[in-house]
């Protein structure tokens, strides 16, 4: 037995001036049935809305409710229009985390295996930086040029450490999001790597990983409610008027 | 002692201790959280909330060990493991 951490299809892309960029191919197509399920789900969901709301439509409805209420919490009653990305954000890494629970390791690739999105740190660098470049505009549509003042604040002197909090913010929040998963994936791979390896031990071992399935479910939320909560935090920093 | 050995003695030791301080750390945040909660539990959502986000800022000190650990594996014992 053997587990393969940070293994990847990956598959050379010609770009011009002669050189490859690598792709994880994995990664793009679980990270691609993510987004269509979340876009398949969102279509079906408002097809036919009605006044008297159907079953599907009261849940939706809690969702969209949730999902407004993470920016408005950090952000005011103006923190409404910043939902699009905030929600998008959640809906995106909760599926993309939860996609592992689907049997889709059972289709052979020549290297790795499909498992989360969120399990390769491209995707999470990705979606931090999107955070990053998000706010910094919306301060600089927010405030014009005097954005750049906060630099400055409270005096001239902490102005590196400032400087520094903003490639902090895409550092944690990336590798928060990829450790997680990432651990989770590693725990119960070595758990069903101890399943075979000790016979002996296998009623307490399927126990375990049993828990350990059922925490990841619990940590794909609270790993995806964290990171747009941090969003919403960072976008709601970077608007305020009282700095 | 070799390279190989040495990488997964220090990824043992890396994890072990990293766990430490944000396990305290995480302790105290949810013992006065729950302390706040019982004694005004009207504001148990903000509460909530606030909690999970500085338990967020502690959880990342271990991820951080756990990255360097996986920084090790990749670059010593990605073969025997």
């Amino acid at each position: 037995m053997q587990i393969n951490i940070g293994g990847h299809w990956v598959e050379e892309i010609p770009v011009p001036l002669g050189q490859f960029n690598t792709v994880h191919m994995d990664t793009l197509i679980t990270a691609w049935l993510a987004m269509a399920i979340c876009i398949v789900t969102a279509l079906l969901i408002t097809k036919n809305l009605n006044r008297i709301p159907s079953k599907v439509q009261v849940v939706a409805e809690a969702l969209m409710k949730f999902l407004d209420n993470i920016s408005v919490s950090q952000m005011g009653k103006e923190g409404i229009k910043h939902t699009p990305l905030i929600g998008s954000l959640f809906l995106f890494i909760l599926a993309g985390n939860l996609i592992v629970n689907l049997p889709l390791n059972m289709i052979h690739l020549k290297d790795g295996e499909f498992a989360s999105p969120t399990n390769d740190l491209n995707t999470t660098v990705a979606l931090a930086l999107l955070v990053s470049i998000y706010y910094f505009g919306a301060g600089i549509w927010k405030k014009g040029f005097s954005y750049f003042k906060h630099y400055f604040k409270p005096f001239p002197l902490l102005a590196p450490l400032n400087f520094l909090e903003d490639i902090t913010r895409p550092l944690s929040l990336s590798v928060r999001l990829f450790g997680n998963i990432l651990a989770g994936e590693v725990v119960i791979g070595v758990l069903i790597v101890f399943l075979f390896l000790f016979k002996f031990l296998i009623p307490i071992t399927s126990v375990f990983i049993i828990i350990m399935v059922l925490f990841e479910l619990f940590v794909a939320v609270i790993q995806a409610f964290i990171f747009s909560v941090l969003a919403a935090s960072y976008v709601a920093a970077a608007t305020s008027e009282d700095h | 002692m070799n390279p190989e050995a040495a990488a997964v003695l220090a990824i043992g030791i890396a994890v072990g201790l990293g766990a430490i301080g944000p396990g305290i750390g995480m302790g105290n945040a949810v013992a006065a959280a729950i302390e706040g909660m019982v004694r005004q539990p009207e504001s148990e959502g903000s509460v909530r909330t606030t909690m999970f986000i500085g338990l967020a800022f502690m959880e990342a000190l271990a991820i951080y060990a756990l990255v360097a650990a996986l920084i090790l594996i990749a670059k010593y014992v990605f073969m025997l493991i």
